[in-house]
Parts: C-alpha cells; structure tokens; sequence
C-alpha cells in the first residue's frame, strides 16, 4: 500500500484543471467563469505528496478553484486526484471594499482576502480491494504579508484610472443628451464608449494580469492534515500525516526574479509503518520570461529516525530534492508545467527517486461574460 | 449598461452623494446637475442646495473595469443624503466577466420638494 501511495509522489503525470465560480446562489448557468490558471499546489495537496512544487509560489486566491490530478499507475483515464480550494472572503459581495484596499491590504485586510481552505483526495489502488487507500486532506493558507503591487502595475493603474474617469464624464454627458431627447448626440457617445470598451478593457485585462504578481516581500503560512483508509473502509479511517509550513517570498520589484524559501514540518503516521517527524528546509528560484518561467527548487529533509523499518521499506529518510520546474502558460486558457529532478530519498532503499512530472491546466466551458442588465 | 432612476425628497438643506465602487475595482466616477459637473472633496459630491435642486436632473456615471484578478464582480453603491427622509443606498451590482472588462453604471436623480412640487 505505501509502495503505491508513494508512486502517487514520484512519476506523475498531472492533468490539472481550474474550474472557478461565484457561488451558486448567486448567478446562473450562464454566469459560471472560469479562473486564471494556477498550478494546483494547495495545501491539501502537499500534504497528499502529489503537488507539482514542493515549494509553493503565491497566487492570487479565487473564490473556488477545482483541481484534477491523473497519477501514473491509475487506471482508467480520468483522474483519481481531486482538490477543491476555496477562498471564503471572495464568495460573497465584498460592496465595501475599495481599490485601495485591495492594493495596499494591510495585515488584517490581507489576512482576510488570502485565506483559503482546500480539500484534496489521493486514492491509490491495489491489486487486492484490500491493498487499496484513499486518503483525504485539508489544509488552509493565509497571506499575512502580501507585498506590494509592481511598479507595471502602478503605471497601468494610473493609466486606466485616467480613462476611466474620461469614460464617466462620456457616460454623463450621454445621459444628458438622453434627457435632452439628442438622439444624435446618444449615438455619437455611443460609438465613442463602444471605440473605447476595446481599449480600456484591454488596459484593465493587462493590469489585472500585473496584480496577479505582487512584488516585495510575501509571507505565506499553511497548515494541512491528512487522513487515510485503508481498504477504502471508513471505519479503518485515521489520521496519518499534519504538516505546517512558512513560505517567505522576494520578488523583486525591477528584475523577473522571485526567491522563496520554505521551512516546514511534517508528521506522518501511516497506516502501515512507524510514525515519524520530519523537518524540511528548502527554497526555490524562478524566472520569469514572459509567460515562460524557469524554477530550480531545492529542499533539504531531516527525518527522524525509524525505530524499525516497515516490511516492504520506505518510511522517510534524510536527504534532498533538487528538481528543476518549467512553467509555460500558452495561452489564455492553458497552462503547463514540467517537473524534473531527484526527490527526497527512501528509507531502506537504494535508489534516487526520480521525480518526472507534467503538469497541465486547462480551462474549458464558456468564455466569461458580463451577465445581467443591459 | 446598468441604469437606474431615482426620485428624492429634499428639503432646502444641501445634498450630498456619496459613491463607493466595491468588489475591490477600479472605477472612474463623473456627476452632474443639469449642465454643471461636481467635483468630489474627500470622497463626497455635494449636489447643492436641496431647494435649487428641485427641477433639475442629476447624474452620475461609473466606468468600472474588472482590474481586480481575485473577483469577477463589479458593485457601485450611492448613498444620497440631505433630505427630508434617511439617507437611501442604492446598490447596483453585476458577476461574470473577463479581466479588463468595463461596466458603466448610470444613476438618473430627480429631485422633489418636500413642499409637493417635483422636478
């Protein structure tokens, strides 16, 4: 069973999907939108061993997000790995808050807009219905320091604020020709707002993308706890793995570099084999090149001793991950990852794990659209 | 475009409007009475004297774009204060749209006397 709860966590091939929605009650079919891409690193998914990265990047959070992973070894084609996140303070109507308050947060304010709550599932099957696990986790992350928007950003702020508020005063001298009964003047405005809704809708998506990358000094704190039954019985259901982990971020506000170092602690109670503690250091490199980035992550585990190793080896065992991560995103609606490298070592093994993994988020269903009133 | 229309009882004293755009986007703001624009201090347009206003049209627009990558909602609340009853809000508000888009919000005001007559 650990023999393949493992492969779940070396060669994976990880087909991931973001599906992201305002709640249910609150729109119909038609207004369902799906979510720019973002690799499926929740926590729930570390915990369960199948994220792409070891060491998370921050993301801007979505309301709800829906990730698929397909692992090597699984039968069938659909995938046996799902996680759902979600980011309780965008569900809802947020009336209140301000541009302002998006830009510059504050703690409180960052804390509440970056928590999100994931939910994960791994199942690994058996030859024997016995020999089969699922496990579950669910964790949480939140964004105490949120750093600061680009300065890309900041000169594409105050670009689109100056069209904005052109595009009002348009909007009103419209509505004043409309009570005038100046049906030449609505038209005229009319095809002006029209001209202008390809630019400034163009500024705005340009300026949205440079939000999604704040810059400066990131803090994210995560915490997870997994569950696993063996045999697919819920009676036999108990905890075997927490984990809580800090993740510091500099991202430099002039250069296409980010730089994160994560420090996090892990206890894992397997179903089957001892209990150990586990102490991991480790950080990451990316740069970014336009939709292309190109990421060396290196992590450092001290595992606590095994009383005794389990029959069929395993357990965790001291040592390094050096893996290398190549993220293009191809197009609006496409993602795509590629992980390659050596994993932590095996108690009782003696071998590298090989860590081979392709990654790729896709998005399908309607294009977005504004809904409601004309 | 979201459009509204709203009549209001005033009295003689002034008239303010308070506009928020929320969701965490960027919005652009104009107002108007009749053919003179308002211009906001610290947030807050006043629209003048409530017994001048009777008769006249008044406006406001919000150009709002979706800029804010964590939400797909746009929301403009008006607060209207300085009549003879409570302030009244007024929230407009839409979901769904792609990064960038623009919304524009109109608010139609018309004033009426608290004496009887109207606009």
């Amino acid at each position: 069973v650990k023999a393949r709860l493992r492969s779940l966590g070396t060669a994976t091939v990880a087909a991931a999907a973001l599906l992201s929605a305002a709640p249910a009650a609150a729109q119909d079919a038609d207004s369902l939108y799906l979510a720019p891409m973002r690799a499926p690193a929740s926590p729930a998914f570390v915990i369960l061993g199948i994220a792409l990265a070891a060491v998370e990047r921050p993301a801007t959070p979505q309301a709800f997000a829906l990730g698929l992973v397909a692992a090597e070894g699984g039968s069938g084609l659909l995938p046996q790995n799902y996680a759902v996140e979600v980011a309780p303070y965008w569900m809802g109507p947020r009336r209140t808050l301000t541009w302002a308050q998006v830009e510059r947060p504050g703690v409180a304010g960052a804390i509440a807009q970056s928590f999100t709550v994931s939910l994960a599932t791994a199942t690994g099957a058996g030859t024997q219905p016995e020999d089969s696990l699922t496990r579950v986790g669910i964790g949480f992350r939140v964004m105490p320091v949120a750093g600061q928007v680009s300065p890309a950003a900041h000169h594409l702020a105050a670009g689109l604020q100056q069209r904005l508020d052109a595009r009002s005063r348009r909007v009103v001298q419209q509505m004043r020709a409309e009570v005038a009964g100046d049906t030449a003047g609505v038209a005229a405005i009319q095809a002006w707002l029209l001209a202008d809704s390809a630019v400034t809708a163009d500024l705005g998506s340009q300026l949205a993308d440079a939000m999604r990358a704040r810059v400066g000094l990131i803090v994210e704190v995560a915490a997870a706890l997994s569950a696993g039954f063996a045999g697919n019985d819920f009676n036999a259901g108990a905890v075997d793995g927490r984990g809580a982990w800090a993740t510091v971020t500099y991202a430099m506000p002039d250069q296409p570099l980010d730089l994160i170092a994560v420090a996090r602690w892990l206890n894992l109670n397997p179903v089957v084999g001892p209990a150990q503690d586990a102490l991991e250091l480790g950080g990451r490199g990316i740069l970014r090149a336009g939709p292309m980035a190109g990421s060396v992550e290196f992590v450092r585990r001290q595992a606590s001793a095994l009383a005794a190793l389990p029959s069929d080896g395993g357990g965790l065992a001291s040592g390094n991950r050096l893996v290398g991560i190549l993220e293009y995103r191809a197009t609006p609606d496409l993602f795509v990852g590629f992980t390659f490298g050596q994993d932590h070592p095996v108690a009782g093994r003696d071998v590298t794990p090989l860590v081979a993994r392709l990654g790729v988020n896709f998005a399908w269903g309607k294009r977005p659209l504004i809904t409601g009133a004309p | 475009m979201p459009t509204e229309h709203r009549a209001y009882a005033v009295g003689a004293e002034p008239v303010t409007l308070r506009i928020v755009v929320g969701e965490g986007q960027m919005g652009g703001v104009a107002v108007g009475v009749g053919d003179d624009d308002i211009t906001a201090q610290n947030g807050l347009y006043t629209l003048g004297a409530g017994d001048h206003l009777v008769g006249q049209p008044a406006f406001a627009a919000v150009s709002v774009s979706l800029a804010n990558p964590a939400s797909r909602r746009t929301s403009v609340t008006y607060t209207l204060d300085g009549g003879v009853n409570d302030a009244f809000t007024l929230e407009q508000d839409l979901t769904g749209g792609t990064g960038g888009a623009v919304v524009d919000y109109r608010l139609f005001m018309t004033f009426t006397s608290a004496a009887g007559g109207t606009s």
